[in-house]
């Protein structure tokens, strides 16, 4: 199994979750599911301002292996596994989602996924969706929930479910990017997904567009 | 209308350069925030400027250069 590498993505999270995390004053606990080579939680920690805890997991045991690598921080904890699923018995008061949330047939097509596992669905919530359901079990009371906003995903959708569990939801703006040229090749498919509303992209200056931003909620309903 | 100096201006502004370090043969690549997203920034502000005329030519992401920038944009009338 491959795995999931830094990416614009990772780079919003990055910036998002360093900005909020180092706003408090005193010691929390961080939780990155869906960590892939640990690229988010390794830049939270180069930037932090006091130290804190960190837990990350990932469904690939390579993933793992290669976060475990990248971050020599003393005070990290590491499993594998889905979701929350290997956090049972712990609350968090910050948690980072970087789990695969894209159309699961556009991650097949891309060179992003090759070999790492999305199984997202057409609607790319499948597993954001599993893990908004049962956040509250891992979240503490003023936790916050911090995750990517894609257009390649059924954004509405996700907007709803996360004002459905929320009561506080903001997000930051969007970034506008180019979509590799493998995009092309099966067009029909992608507008047809676009008319259904399960993604949404714009076609400009010869190439197709999509944007990311992330979401940041607090106060589990 | 747009002319050369003012695409360079454009290309300068976008990517984060002094206006003196762009020249005609500058191309993507050759500076660090001139990657696919300073690509796109470049092609937006062109956009804005052409009042969405520019979005509309089919081969202006590809254009990698200030100089085929400037020669599609000439081509398409956008420039002078």
């Amino acid at each position: 199994m491959n795995i999931f590498k830094e990416n614009l993505t990772s780079k919003i999270l990055q910036q998002k979750s360093s900005s909020i995390i180092n706003k408090y004053k005193k010691e929390i606990d961080i939780l990155e599911i869906g960590c892939g080579d640990g690229n988010i939680t390794s830049f939270v920690i180069n930037n932090r301002k006091i130290d804190h805890n960190f837990y990350l997991s990932d469904i690939s045991i390579s993933a793992v292996n290669a976060a475990k690598k990248k971050i020599k921080y003393k005070k990290c904890k590491f499993k594998t596994g889905k979701w929350l699923d290997p956090w049972k018995d712990k609350k968090f008061d910050i948690i980072i989602s970087d789990v695969s949330s894209i159309n699961d047939f556009i991650a097949i097509k891309s060179p992003w996924y090759k070999g790492v596992v999305c199984n997202s669905g057409a609607d790319g919530l499948r597993n954001i969706e599993k893990i908004i359901l049962n956040i509250h079990i891992n979240l503490k009371k003023n936790g916050k929930f911090i995750l990517p906003m894609i257009s390649l995903s059924d954004e509405k959708k996700l907007i709803k479910l996360l004002k459905k569990n929320f009561s506080n939801v903001s997000f930051t703006k969007k970034i506008i990017w180019p979509i590799p040229s493998f995009f092309h090749k099966d067009k029909a498919k992608y507008l047809k997904l676009k008319r259904d509303t399960k993604i949404n992209f714009q076609e400009k200056f010869g190439i197709f567009l999509a944007y990311t931003y992330s979401a940041t909620c607090y106060g589990t309903k | 209308m747009l002319n050369l100096k003012k695409i360079i201006k454009i290309v300068a502004k976008s990517i984060k350069v002094k206006e003196k370090n762009i020249s005609l043969t500058s191309k993507i690549g050759d500076f660090e925030d001139w990657d696919s997203l300073g690509h796109l920034k470049i092609l937006s502000e062109i956009d804005k400027i052409t009042k969405g005329k520019a979005s509309l030519i089919g081969n202006l992401a590809q254009q990698n250069s200030v100089s085929n920038i400037y020669k599609v944009l000439k081509k398409n009338k956008l420039s002078k």
